[in-house]
């Protein structure tokens, strides 16, 4: 985020990072935009084919190269294009969640939804609440500086 | 806890989640709780436990490959962990292949990442 897009609020504006999957998730962020539906612009989505597609490491690596928040969105149980990728998700977030624990960084920094493509409304919602709770937390511990500073 | 520190962990978790051990687990916790093998309760607990000492290899590991050879006294003070730990650490990683003692200091033996 440039430093521009909290200037002059000298409020905390998060960076977020979500992963979103292509099937689901992704074409629901695409409804929410096409529905011009308001929501903040802290979140940067990534395009995955299948939410089963993130690997732990990636959640890290976002940590560590400053990211204030993870967001992780699937489609539904029993939804999923690829039949089960995303049960393979939650499995992978609850690792996730008990190693931020272990590592010392607060684990409501990273989330899981299940968002379909019809749920524009709810993507919106989802990212406004987990802007939210991330302000609420504050700033990670790794934030780069210049990151969305006011 | 410092930036630097937090970090260190960080990458310790990345090199633990590339790592076989947690992958096998991984892979394997869905069939384990659907055969109903571990309660719930008994599996986070694996888990926890796992994580925490891959967590602690990882941190050994790094300061291995980052500076090199080093005795278990000198691998206790990079990573705060007791010695007796370290050591048992460093036995395991050998079985595994991950570590290998490359030389001698002083008393003490030194292990270099293999």
């Amino acid at each position: 985020m440039s430093a521009a897009e909290g200037k002059g609020t000298g409020e905390f504006e998060p960076l977020i990072v979500a992963f979103c999957c292509n099937w689901c998730s992704y074409a629901g962020a695409d409804l929410a935009g096409t529905s011009r539906i308001e929501y903040p612009p802290n979140v940067r989505i990534i395009r995955v084919m299948c939410s089963g597609r993130v690997d732990p490491v990636f959640v890290l690596e976002a940590f560590l190269l400053g990211a204030d928040g993870v967001l992780l969105t699937g489609c539904h149980p029993g939804d999923c294009h690829y039949i089960d990728g995303n049960m393979k998700a939650e499995m992978r977030a609850r690792y996730i969640r008990t190693c931020l624990e272990e590592v010392g960084l607060e684990p409501e920094r990273f989330r899981l939804e299940w968002v379909s493509a019809s749920e524009g409304v709810k993507f919106a919602q989802l990212i406004k609440e987990f802007t939210e709770t991330i302000k609420r937390l504050g700033p990670s511990p790794l934030r780069v500086k210049g990151h969305g500073e006011a | 806890m410092g930036k630097p520190e937090l970090k260190a962990k960080l990458r310790a978790a990345e090199l633990a989640f590339s790592g076989e051990r947690v992958r096998w687990l991984l892979g394997r916790t869905r069939h384990i709780a659907e055969v109903g093998k571990l309660k719930p309760v008994e599996l986070q607990e694996l888990l926890r436990s796992m994580l925490a000492e891959e967590l602690e290899r990882g941190l050994i590991l790094s300061e291995l490959k980052a500076r090199g050879p080093l005795t278990v006294p000198e691998l206790s003070e990079a990573t705060g962990l007791p010695g007796k730990r370290v050591m048992w650490h460093l036995i395991c990683m050998m079985k595994d292949g991950r570590v290998a003692i490359s030389g001698k200091k002083e008393d003490y033996y030194t292990f270099s990442a293999a």
